[in-house]
Protein backbone atom coordinates (compact mmCIF):
# COMPACT_ATOMS: atom_id res chain seq x y z
CA UNK A 1 0.00 0.00 0.00
CA UNK A 2 2.89 2.08 0.95
CA UNK A 3 3.79 2.22 -2.78
CA UNK A 4 0.01 3.04 -3.86
CA UNK A 5 1.00 6.84 -2.65
CA UNK A 6 4.61 7.00 -3.19
CA UNK A 7 4.23 7.25 -6.99
CA UNK A 8 1.73 10.17 -7.35
CA UNK A 9 3.30 12.13 -4.87
CA UNK A 10 6.53 12.16 -6.60
CA UNK A 11 4.66 13.23 -9.18
CA UNK A 12 3.17 15.75 -7.96
CA UNK A 13 6.68 16.81 -6.61
CA UNK A 14 8.32 17.39 -9.84
CA UNK A 15 5.46 18.81 -10.77
CA UNK A 16 5.44 21.35 -8.46
CA UNK A 17 9.23 21.58 -9.16
CA UNK A 18 9.35 22.78 -12.27
CA UNK A 19 6.53 25.09 -11.09
CA UNK A 20 8.52 26.49 -9.14
CA UNK A 21 11.64 26.85 -11.52
CA UNK A 22 9.23 28.52 -13.70
CA UNK A 23 7.54 31.12 -11.77
CA UNK A 24 11.22 32.12 -10.89
CA UNK A 25 12.28 32.41 -14.39
CA UNK A 26 9.28 33.40 -15.61
CA UNK A 27 9.41 36.46 -13.23
CA UNK A 28 13.51 37.41 -14.10
CA UNK A 29 11.71 38.43 -17.43
CA UNK A 30 13.75 41.05 -19.42
CA UNK A 31 12.44 44.04 -21.04
CA UNK A 32 12.01 44.01 -24.93
CA UNK A 33 14.52 44.66 -27.20
CA UNK A 34 17.23 45.06 -24.28
CA UNK A 35 19.44 41.98 -24.63
CA UNK A 36 22.60 41.84 -22.17
CA UNK A 37 20.82 42.64 -19.56
CA UNK A 38 22.42 42.36 -16.27
CA UNK A 39 21.11 40.62 -13.33
CA UNK A 40 19.83 43.37 -11.31
CA UNK A 41 18.00 45.16 -14.22
CA UNK A 42 15.47 42.40 -14.19
CA UNK A 43 11.57 42.90 -13.40
CA UNK A 44 12.37 46.14 -14.56
CA UNK A 45 9.64 45.88 -16.91
CA UNK A 46 6.04 47.59 -17.79
CA UNK A 47 3.46 44.62 -16.61
CA UNK A 48 0.25 44.94 -18.85
CA UNK A 49 -2.85 43.33 -17.93
CA UNK A 50 -3.17 40.14 -19.96
CA UNK A 51 -6.12 39.59 -22.06
CA UNK A 52 -9.23 37.82 -19.58
CA UNK A 53 -9.00 34.06 -19.90
CA UNK A 54 -12.40 32.92 -21.85
CA UNK A 55 -15.38 32.31 -19.19
CA UNK A 56 -16.24 28.65 -18.96
CA UNK A 57 -19.61 27.93 -20.86
CA UNK A 58 -22.60 27.10 -18.33
CA UNK A 59 -25.38 24.75 -20.69
CA UNK A 60 -27.54 26.58 -18.76
CA UNK A 61 -26.64 30.29 -20.60
CA UNK A 62 -27.45 28.79 -24.13
CA UNK A 63 -30.83 30.51 -24.85
CA UNK A 64 -31.84 30.88 -28.38
CA UNK A 65 -30.22 34.81 -27.80
CA UNK A 66 -27.14 33.81 -26.62
CA UNK A 67 -26.78 31.80 -29.76
CA UNK A 68 -27.76 34.26 -31.29
CA UNK A 69 -25.53 36.53 -30.24
CA UNK A 70 -22.50 33.45 -30.35
CA UNK A 71 -23.20 32.85 -33.79
CA UNK A 72 -23.14 36.94 -35.16
CA UNK A 73 -20.32 37.95 -33.06
CA UNK A 74 -18.12 35.45 -31.14
CA UNK A 75 -17.86 32.04 -33.12
CA UNK A 76 -14.86 30.74 -31.28
CA UNK A 77 -17.13 30.02 -27.65
CA UNK A 78 -20.01 28.65 -30.49
CA UNK A 79 -17.29 26.05 -31.20
CA UNK A 80 -15.75 25.97 -27.50
CA UNK A 81 -19.60 25.18 -26.60
CA UNK A 82 -20.18 22.52 -29.33
CA UNK A 83 -17.58 20.83 -27.70
CA UNK A 84 -19.26 20.46 -24.78
CA UNK A 85 -20.64 17.06 -24.27
CA UNK A 86 -23.33 18.39 -21.51
CA UNK A 87 -24.59 21.25 -23.99
CA UNK A 88 -25.56 18.99 -26.67
CA UNK A 89 -29.61 18.85 -25.41
CA UNK A 90 -29.56 22.47 -25.53
CA UNK A 91 -27.75 23.34 -28.56
CA UNK A 92 -30.07 21.02 -30.86
CA UNK A 93 -33.27 22.48 -30.45
CA UNK A 94 -32.01 25.93 -30.42
CA UNK A 95 -29.98 25.90 -33.30
CA UNK A 96 -32.78 23.88 -35.02
CA UNK A 97 -35.15 27.10 -34.04
CA UNK A 98 -32.78 29.33 -35.48
CA UNK A 99 -32.64 28.02 -38.80
CA UNK A 100 -36.36 27.47 -38.64
CA UNK A 101 -37.22 30.47 -37.75
CA UNK A 102 -34.42 32.27 -40.37
CA UNK A 103 -36.12 29.94 -42.83
CA UNK A 104 -39.26 30.69 -42.25
CA UNK A 105 -39.03 34.49 -42.74
CA UNK A 106 -37.09 33.97 -45.74
CA UNK A 107 -40.26 32.37 -47.25
CA UNK A 108 -42.52 34.74 -45.81
CA UNK A 109 -40.44 37.31 -47.38
CA UNK A 110 -40.08 35.68 -50.95
CA UNK A 111 -43.86 35.19 -50.66
CA UNK A 112 -44.10 39.10 -50.18
CA UNK A 113 -42.06 39.61 -53.21
CA UNK A 114 -43.86 37.34 -55.40
CA UNK A 115 -47.39 39.12 -54.34
CA UNK A 116 -45.81 42.46 -55.24
CA UNK A 117 -44.80 41.06 -58.86
CA UNK A 118 -47.95 39.82 -59.37
CA UNK A 119 -46.29 36.58 -60.70
CA UNK A 120 -46.16 33.33 -58.68
CA UNK A 121 -43.96 30.45 -59.57
CA UNK A 122 -45.72 27.84 -61.44
CA UNK A 123 -43.89 24.13 -61.20
CA UNK A 124 -44.04 21.39 -63.26
CA UNK A 125 -44.26 18.13 -61.93
CA UNK A 126 -40.84 16.37 -62.22
CA UNK A 127 -41.69 12.80 -63.62
CA UNK A 128 -43.64 15.00 -66.34
CA UNK A 129 -40.61 17.33 -67.00
CA UNK A 130 -38.66 13.78 -67.64
CA UNK A 131 -40.63 12.98 -70.17
CA UNK A 132 -40.40 16.50 -71.80
CA UNK A 133 -37.42 17.98 -70.80
CA UNK A 134 -37.60 20.73 -73.27
CA UNK A 135 -41.07 22.16 -71.27
CA UNK A 136 -39.74 25.04 -68.41
CA UNK A 137 -39.05 23.61 -65.11
CA UNK A 138 -40.32 26.71 -63.40
CA UNK A 139 -42.17 29.57 -65.02
CA UNK A 140 -43.53 32.96 -63.43
CA UNK A 141 -47.20 32.46 -64.56
CA UNK A 142 -49.42 36.12 -63.50
CA UNK A 143 -51.20 35.64 -60.33
CA UNK A 144 -54.97 34.59 -61.42
CA UNK A 145 -57.44 34.43 -58.70
CA UNK A 146 -60.87 36.07 -57.47
CA UNK A 147 -58.66 37.74 -54.63
CA UNK A 148 -56.06 39.45 -56.73
CA UNK A 149 -52.78 39.20 -56.07
CA UNK A 150 -53.52 37.92 -52.59
CA UNK A 151 -55.00 34.85 -53.72
CA UNK A 152 -51.84 32.75 -53.20
CA UNK A 153 -51.94 33.13 -49.61
CA UNK A 154 -55.76 32.06 -49.23
CA UNK A 155 -55.06 29.25 -51.55
CA UNK A 156 -52.24 28.16 -49.49
CA UNK A 157 -49.55 28.15 -52.21
CA UNK A 158 -47.82 31.44 -50.10
CA UNK A 159 -47.87 28.22 -47.19
CA UNK A 160 -46.40 25.56 -49.55
CA UNK A 161 -43.18 27.78 -50.74
CA UNK A 162 -42.71 28.40 -46.62
CA UNK A 163 -43.33 24.76 -45.70
CA UNK A 164 -40.83 23.39 -48.81
CA UNK A 165 -37.98 25.97 -47.97
CA UNK A 166 -37.73 25.73 -44.64
CA UNK A 167 -38.64 21.95 -44.26
CA UNK A 168 -36.86 21.46 -47.83
CA UNK A 169 -33.19 23.29 -46.44
CA UNK A 170 -33.65 20.85 -43.17
CA UNK A 171 -34.67 18.16 -44.16
CA UNK A 172 -31.84 17.71 -46.80
CA UNK A 173 -29.58 18.21 -44.21
CA UNK A 174 -30.80 15.63 -42.26
CA UNK A 175 -30.41 13.06 -45.71
CA UNK A 176 -26.35 14.31 -45.94
CA UNK A 177 -25.81 13.14 -42.78
CA UNK A 178 -24.37 9.50 -42.99
CA UNK A 179 -22.34 11.02 -45.94
CA UNK A 180 -20.92 13.96 -43.45
CA UNK A 181 -19.93 11.21 -40.64
CA UNK A 182 -18.28 8.88 -43.16
CA UNK A 183 -16.32 11.95 -44.76
CA UNK A 184 -15.21 13.33 -40.82
CA UNK A 185 -14.00 9.31 -40.25
CA UNK A 186 -12.53 9.30 -43.35
CA UNK A 187 -10.53 12.61 -42.47
CA UNK A 188 -9.85 10.93 -39.12
CA UNK A 189 -11.83 13.30 -37.27
CA UNK A 190 -13.13 11.06 -34.38
CA UNK A 191 -16.82 12.57 -33.72
CA UNK A 192 -19.64 10.98 -33.14
CA UNK A 193 -22.78 11.10 -35.11
CA UNK A 194 -24.29 13.29 -32.40
CA UNK A 195 -21.57 15.78 -33.34
CA UNK A 196 -21.87 15.76 -36.60
CA UNK A 197 -25.53 16.44 -36.15
CA UNK A 198 -25.19 19.51 -33.97
CA UNK A 199 -21.96 20.84 -36.40
CA UNK A 200 -24.58 20.32 -39.11
CA UNK A 201 -27.26 22.19 -37.35
CA UNK A 202 -24.56 25.32 -36.79
CA UNK A 203 -24.22 25.42 -40.15
CA UNK A 204 -27.29 25.23 -41.05
CA UNK A 205 -28.34 27.91 -38.25
CA UNK A 206 -25.26 30.45 -39.35
CA UNK A 207 -26.52 30.42 -43.15
CA UNK A 208 -29.78 31.05 -41.70
CA UNK A 209 -29.09 34.54 -39.69
CA UNK A 210 -26.67 35.13 -42.99
CA UNK A 211 -30.24 34.78 -45.21
CA UNK A 212 -31.80 37.05 -42.60
CA UNK A 213 -29.02 39.77 -43.14
CA UNK A 214 -29.15 39.61 -47.03
CA UNK A 215 -32.80 39.39 -47.20
CA UNK A 216 -33.58 42.78 -46.33
CA UNK A 217 -31.13 44.48 -49.17
CA UNK A 218 -32.73 41.52 -51.46
CA UNK A 219 -36.15 42.89 -50.75
CA UNK A 220 -35.37 46.43 -51.45
CA UNK A 221 -33.67 45.64 -54.30
CA UNK A 222 -36.98 43.32 -55.96
CA UNK A 223 -38.91 46.27 -54.63
CA UNK A 224 -37.07 48.81 -56.57
CA UNK A 225 -37.48 46.31 -59.58
CA UNK A 226 -41.30 46.32 -59.12
CA UNK A 227 -41.72 50.13 -58.60
CA UNK A 228 -39.54 51.27 -61.52
CA UNK A 229 -41.00 48.82 -63.23
CA UNK A 230 -37.84 47.16 -64.95
CA UNK A 231 -38.19 44.92 -67.83
CA UNK A 232 -39.35 41.44 -67.96
CA UNK A 233 -36.19 39.98 -68.23
CA UNK A 234 -34.59 41.89 -64.46
CA UNK A 235 -37.86 40.85 -63.23
CA UNK A 236 -37.45 36.65 -63.81
CA UNK A 237 -33.60 37.85 -63.06
CA UNK A 238 -34.74 38.95 -59.54
CA UNK A 239 -37.49 36.51 -58.82
CA UNK A 240 -34.64 33.62 -59.65
CA UNK A 241 -31.85 35.81 -57.92
CA UNK A 242 -34.22 35.47 -54.88
CA UNK A 243 -35.11 31.50 -54.71
CA UNK A 244 -31.25 30.42 -55.38
CA UNK A 245 -31.00 33.40 -52.07
CA UNK A 246 -30.74 30.30 -49.48
CA UNK A 247 -27.86 28.84 -51.92
CA UNK A 248 -26.19 31.97 -51.44
CA UNK A 249 -26.30 32.01 -47.72
CA UNK A 250 -25.53 28.44 -47.52
CA UNK A 251 -21.46 29.47 -48.37
CA UNK A 252 -21.87 31.25 -45.05
CA UNK A 253 -22.69 27.82 -43.85
CA UNK A 254 -20.45 25.74 -45.13
CA UNK A 255 -17.28 28.29 -43.96
CA UNK A 256 -19.06 27.66 -40.67
CA UNK A 257 -18.93 24.15 -40.74
CA UNK A 258 -15.32 23.66 -41.82
CA UNK A 259 -14.14 26.47 -39.41
CA UNK A 260 -15.68 23.97 -36.45
CA UNK A 261 -14.38 21.16 -37.94
CA UNK A 262 -10.89 22.46 -38.50
CA UNK A 263 -10.04 22.37 -34.57
CA UNK A 264 -11.65 18.90 -34.38
CA UNK A 265 -8.40 18.15 -35.93
CA UNK A 266 -6.70 17.85 -32.59
CA UNK A 267 -8.22 14.41 -31.68
CA UNK A 268 -5.83 12.85 -34.69
CA UNK A 269 -2.10 12.56 -33.97
CA UNK A 270 -0.21 15.64 -34.33
CA UNK A 271 1.95 14.19 -37.35
CA UNK A 272 -1.62 13.08 -39.62
CA UNK A 273 -3.33 16.43 -38.06
CA UNK A 274 -1.53 18.58 -40.57
CA UNK A 275 -1.96 16.75 -43.51
CA UNK A 276 -5.49 15.76 -42.97
CA UNK A 277 -6.47 19.55 -42.60
CA UNK A 278 -6.51 19.82 -45.68
CA UNK A 279 -8.19 16.20 -47.10
CA UNK A 280 -10.93 17.60 -44.24
CA UNK A 281 -11.37 20.62 -46.36
CA UNK A 282 -11.91 19.14 -49.56
CA UNK A 283 -14.55 16.20 -47.84
CA UNK A 284 -16.52 19.36 -46.23
CA UNK A 285 -17.05 21.13 -49.65
CA UNK A 286 -17.36 17.65 -51.20
CA UNK A 287 -20.44 17.36 -48.54
CA UNK A 288 -21.65 20.75 -49.35
CA UNK A 289 -21.26 19.86 -53.37
CA UNK A 290 -23.46 16.86 -52.28
CA UNK A 291 -25.88 18.73 -50.26
CA UNK A 292 -26.16 21.71 -52.99
CA UNK A 293 -27.30 18.63 -55.27
CA UNK A 294 -29.94 17.40 -52.74
CA UNK A 295 -31.27 20.47 -51.79
CA UNK A 296 -33.22 21.76 -54.70
CA UNK A 297 -34.30 18.06 -55.37
CA UNK A 298 -35.63 18.41 -51.89
CA UNK A 299 -37.51 21.49 -52.00
CA UNK A 300 -38.50 21.41 -55.44
CA UNK A 301 -40.55 18.03 -54.53
CA UNK A 302 -41.86 19.68 -51.84
CA UNK A 303 -43.28 22.54 -52.75
CA UNK A 304 -44.50 20.97 -56.30
CA UNK A 305 -46.42 18.04 -54.00
CA UNK A 306 -47.57 20.47 -51.85
CA UNK A 307 -49.27 23.14 -54.39
CA UNK A 308 -51.01 20.26 -56.43
CA UNK A 309 -52.50 19.13 -53.23
CA UNK B 1 -42.60 3.87 -53.65
CA UNK B 2 -45.09 7.55 -53.97
CA UNK B 3 -44.13 10.82 -51.82
CA UNK B 4 -47.47 9.95 -49.85
CA UNK B 5 -46.20 6.91 -48.75
CA UNK B 6 -42.44 7.90 -47.92
CA UNK B 7 -44.00 10.84 -45.83
CA UNK B 8 -46.26 8.66 -44.02
CA UNK B 9 -43.44 6.44 -42.78
CA UNK B 10 -41.48 9.27 -42.24
CA UNK B 11 -43.72 10.80 -40.10
CA UNK B 12 -44.36 7.38 -38.40
CA UNK B 13 -40.79 7.34 -37.38
CA UNK B 14 -40.62 10.71 -36.61
CA UNK B 15 -43.80 9.97 -33.89
CA UNK B 16 -41.78 6.96 -32.99
CA UNK B 17 -38.73 8.90 -31.80
CA UNK B 18 -40.58 12.00 -30.89
CA UNK B 19 -42.44 9.32 -27.76
CA UNK B 20 -39.14 8.14 -27.48
CA UNK B 21 -37.62 11.21 -27.07
CA UNK B 22 -40.52 12.90 -24.23
CA UNK B 23 -40.37 9.47 -22.25
CA UNK B 24 -36.75 10.10 -22.04
CA UNK B 25 -37.18 13.20 -19.98
CA UNK B 26 -37.31 15.90 -23.42
CA UNK B 27 -39.70 18.31 -23.44
CA UNK B 28 -43.27 18.98 -24.60
CA UNK B 29 -42.64 21.53 -27.21
CA UNK B 30 -39.85 19.57 -28.55
CA UNK B 31 -42.35 17.10 -29.73
CA UNK B 32 -43.26 18.21 -32.99
CA UNK B 33 -39.85 19.30 -33.87
CA UNK B 34 -38.62 15.48 -33.22
CA UNK B 35 -41.53 14.18 -34.93
CA UNK B 36 -40.61 16.88 -38.21
CA UNK B 37 -36.95 16.35 -37.83
CA UNK B 38 -36.31 13.27 -36.29
CA UNK B 39 -32.84 11.87 -37.69
CA UNK B 40 -31.20 14.81 -35.52
CA UNK B 41 -33.16 13.96 -32.50
CA UNK B 42 -32.93 10.12 -32.74
CA UNK B 43 -28.72 10.26 -32.41
CA UNK B 44 -29.07 12.46 -29.16
CA UNK B 45 -31.30 9.65 -28.27
CA UNK B 46 -29.37 6.54 -28.96
CA UNK B 47 -26.23 8.69 -27.21
CA UNK B 48 -28.13 9.91 -23.91
CA UNK B 49 -27.40 6.83 -22.30
CA UNK B 50 -23.56 6.66 -22.96
CA UNK B 51 -22.30 10.08 -22.64
CA UNK B 52 -24.79 12.33 -22.28
CA UNK B 53 -24.32 14.28 -18.53
CA UNK B 54 -27.86 15.63 -18.55
CA UNK B 55 -31.59 14.69 -19.33
CA UNK B 56 -32.65 15.82 -22.69
CA UNK B 57 -34.29 18.96 -21.55
CA UNK B 58 -31.29 20.08 -20.50
CA UNK B 59 -31.66 20.01 -16.55
CA UNK B 60 -28.71 18.61 -14.38
CA UNK B 61 -30.70 15.27 -12.93
CA UNK B 62 -31.69 15.95 -9.18
CA UNK B 63 -29.63 14.38 -6.52
CA UNK B 64 -26.99 12.27 -8.61
CA UNK B 65 -23.57 13.58 -7.60
CA UNK B 66 -21.53 11.78 -9.66
CA UNK B 67 -23.52 13.00 -13.07
CA UNK B 68 -22.80 16.43 -11.70
CA UNK B 69 -19.48 15.73 -11.46
CA UNK B 70 -18.93 14.46 -14.64
CA UNK B 71 -20.27 17.56 -16.27
CA UNK B 72 -18.19 19.26 -13.66
CA UNK B 73 -14.92 17.51 -15.22
CA UNK B 74 -15.79 17.93 -18.62
CA UNK B 75 -16.16 21.97 -17.89
CA UNK B 76 -12.97 22.27 -16.20
CA UNK B 77 -11.20 20.74 -18.86
CA UNK B 78 -13.06 22.15 -21.64
CA UNK B 79 -12.46 25.78 -19.94
CA UNK B 80 -8.58 25.00 -19.59
CA UNK B 81 -8.19 23.55 -23.00
CA UNK B 82 -9.94 27.38 -23.99
CA UNK B 83 -7.61 28.88 -22.21
CA UNK B 84 -4.87 27.80 -23.34
CA UNK B 85 -6.02 27.65 -27.09
CA UNK B 86 -6.60 31.31 -26.60
CA UNK B 87 -3.20 31.81 -25.16
CA UNK B 88 -0.82 29.60 -27.83
CA UNK B 89 -3.05 31.20 -30.75
CA UNK B 90 -2.17 34.85 -28.80
CA UNK B 91 1.53 33.79 -29.73
CA UNK B 92 1.00 34.77 -33.33
CA UNK B 93 3.99 33.16 -34.48
CA UNK B 94 5.94 33.94 -31.62
CA UNK B 95 7.18 30.54 -30.28
CA UNK B 96 6.16 29.09 -33.87
CA UNK B 97 9.14 26.38 -33.67
CA UNK B 98 8.36 24.77 -30.22
CA UNK B 99 4.65 24.48 -31.19
CA UNK B 100 5.21 22.46 -33.94
CA UNK B 101 7.54 20.40 -31.84
CA UNK B 102 5.10 20.25 -29.16
CA UNK B 103 1.95 19.84 -30.61
CA UNK B 104 2.14 15.88 -30.85
CA UNK B 105 2.60 16.39 -26.62
CA UNK B 106 -0.06 18.86 -26.34
CA UNK B 107 -2.14 16.83 -28.19
CA UNK B 108 -1.33 13.84 -25.66
CA UNK B 109 -1.83 16.03 -22.87
CA UNK B 110 -5.61 16.60 -23.56
CA UNK B 111 -5.83 13.19 -24.60
CA UNK B 112 -4.58 12.53 -20.90
CA UNK B 113 -6.88 14.93 -19.28
CA UNK B 114 -10.05 13.10 -20.49
CA UNK B 115 -8.74 9.98 -19.95
CA UNK B 116 -8.02 10.69 -16.05
CA UNK B 117 -11.17 12.53 -16.00
CA UNK B 118 -13.02 8.68 -18.11
CA UNK B 119 -10.92 6.61 -15.04
CA UNK B 120 -12.74 9.33 -12.49
CA UNK B 121 -16.01 8.35 -13.86
CA UNK B 122 -15.67 5.31 -14.04
CA UNK B 123 -14.73 5.06 -9.97
CA UNK B 124 -17.49 7.11 -9.15
CA UNK B 125 -20.42 4.65 -11.06
CA UNK B 126 -18.24 1.66 -9.74
CA UNK B 127 -18.30 3.32 -5.60
CA UNK B 128 -21.79 4.66 -6.32
CA UNK B 129 -23.30 0.52 -7.18
CA UNK B 130 -24.92 -0.81 -3.99
CA UNK B 131 -22.51 -3.44 -3.42
CA UNK B 132 -19.58 -0.77 -2.02
CA UNK B 133 -22.23 0.12 0.33
CA UNK B 134 -23.91 -1.55 3.62
CA UNK B 135 -26.06 -4.70 2.64
CA UNK B 136 -27.86 -7.60 4.36
CA UNK B 137 -24.84 -10.41 2.99
CA UNK B 138 -22.41 -7.51 5.03
CA UNK B 139 -24.22 -7.97 8.30
CA UNK B 140 -24.65 -11.26 7.95
CA UNK B 141 -21.29 -11.71 6.90
CA UNK B 142 -20.02 -9.82 10.14
CA UNK B 143 -21.41 -12.10 12.49
CA UNK B 144 -19.82 -15.31 11.67
CA UNK B 145 -16.58 -16.06 12.25
CA UNK B 146 -14.55 -16.49 8.83
CA UNK B 147 -16.94 -14.35 6.96
CA UNK B 148 -15.85 -11.32 8.93
CA UNK B 149 -12.28 -11.31 7.70
CA UNK B 150 -13.33 -11.18 3.80
CA UNK B 151 -15.67 -8.71 5.02
CA UNK B 152 -13.53 -6.26 6.82
CA UNK B 153 -10.66 -6.75 3.86
CA UNK B 154 -13.84 -6.26 1.42
CA UNK B 155 -14.00 -2.95 3.41
CA UNK B 156 -10.54 -2.05 3.27
CA UNK B 157 -10.69 -2.38 -0.43
CA UNK B 158 -13.41 -0.13 -1.19
CA UNK B 159 -11.85 2.13 0.93
CA UNK B 160 -8.71 2.19 -1.28
CA UNK B 161 -10.43 2.75 -4.01
CA UNK B 162 -12.46 5.57 -2.39
CA UNK B 163 -8.43 6.99 -1.73
CA UNK B 164 -7.73 5.96 -5.69
CA UNK B 165 -10.41 8.28 -7.05
CA UNK B 166 -9.70 10.94 -4.48
CA UNK B 167 -6.25 10.81 -5.48
CA UNK B 168 -7.18 10.71 -9.07
CA UNK B 169 -9.29 13.60 -9.26
CA UNK B 170 -6.06 15.63 -7.39
CA UNK B 171 -3.94 14.61 -9.53
CA UNK B 172 -6.15 15.72 -12.71
CA UNK B 173 -7.73 19.33 -10.17
CA UNK B 174 -3.67 20.01 -10.10
CA UNK B 175 -2.41 19.46 -13.04
CA UNK B 176 -5.40 21.71 -14.94
CA UNK B 177 -4.79 24.45 -11.88
CA UNK B 178 -0.89 24.19 -13.16
CA UNK B 179 -1.46 24.89 -17.06
CA UNK B 180 -4.11 27.50 -16.06
CA UNK B 181 -1.09 29.28 -14.14
CA UNK B 182 1.39 28.47 -17.46
CA UNK B 183 -1.25 30.27 -20.12
CA UNK B 184 -1.03 33.52 -17.42
CA UNK B 185 2.43 33.35 -17.55
CA UNK B 186 2.80 32.97 -21.30
CA UNK B 187 0.70 36.31 -21.68
CA UNK B 188 2.51 38.00 -18.93
CA UNK B 189 6.11 36.74 -20.54
CA UNK B 190 4.45 37.88 -23.83
CA UNK B 191 2.63 41.43 -22.63
CA UNK B 192 6.33 42.28 -20.58
CA UNK B 193 7.96 41.78 -23.93
CA UNK B 194 10.07 38.73 -22.84
CA UNK B 195 11.91 37.51 -25.49
CA UNK B 196 10.99 33.86 -27.78
CA UNK B 197 12.57 31.65 -25.88
CA UNK B 198 10.92 32.62 -22.82
CA UNK B 199 7.39 31.69 -24.55
CA UNK B 200 8.59 28.88 -25.66
CA UNK B 201 10.17 27.66 -22.67
CA UNK B 202 6.77 27.89 -21.22
CA UNK B 203 5.21 26.03 -23.68
CA UNK B 204 7.53 23.19 -23.19
CA UNK B 205 6.63 23.34 -19.58
CA UNK B 206 2.92 22.90 -20.74
CA UNK B 207 3.43 20.48 -22.73
CA UNK B 208 5.77 18.61 -20.16
CA UNK B 209 2.47 18.27 -18.01
CA UNK B 210 1.51 15.19 -19.10
CA UNK B 211 4.23 13.58 -18.07
CA UNK B 212 2.72 14.09 -14.87
CA UNK B 213 -0.23 12.29 -15.71
CA UNK B 214 1.33 9.65 -17.22
CA UNK B 215 3.24 8.64 -15.48
CA UNK B 216 0.40 8.41 -12.77
CA UNK B 217 -1.28 6.57 -15.48
CA UNK B 218 1.28 4.13 -15.99
CA UNK B 219 1.95 3.89 -12.65
CA UNK B 220 -1.46 2.47 -12.27
CA UNK B 221 -1.04 0.34 -15.13
CA UNK B 222 2.24 -1.67 -13.81
CA UNK B 223 0.07 -1.93 -10.33
CA UNK B 224 -3.35 -3.63 -12.08
CA UNK B 225 -0.45 -5.74 -13.83
CA UNK B 226 1.09 -6.89 -10.72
Amino acid sequence: MSATHNVPANATEQLLGVRRRLRDSTLRTPAAGAPGLVDDEFCAVEVVEPPAPPRPIDPRELTMLTLLELVLKDRPRLYQALRLPAATPRLLPRLLAISLTGFVLYGVAMSLVFTATGRWPSLMSLPAWLETPRATLLAFAPIESTLGNLGPWVNGEAAALVAAYAFGLIAASAVCLPSLYFYCLLAGVRMTMLEVVVHTLKSKAVAAVALVGILPIYVAVAMGVVIFGAGELVLAGTMWLGLILPFIAGLWGTVALYQGFAPLCDTMPAERAKRRECFLRRLVLSWSACYTAVVPVMIYTIWETLSRG
Amino acid sequence: MLLIETAIFYLLFGVVVAVAYYLRGGATFELVAATFFWPFYLPMLLATGEDAGETLSGKPPVGNDSLEERDALATAIGQVEGELDAALEGLDGWAEDVLNCEARRLVELRSAWRLQAERIRQLDRLLAEPATHDDPLAAAAADVGKARHSEEVRRENIRQLAALRKQLHGDLIGTLAWVRELVTMIHLAKFSGAPAARAEELVAQIAAAVQGLSEVNAWREEELAV
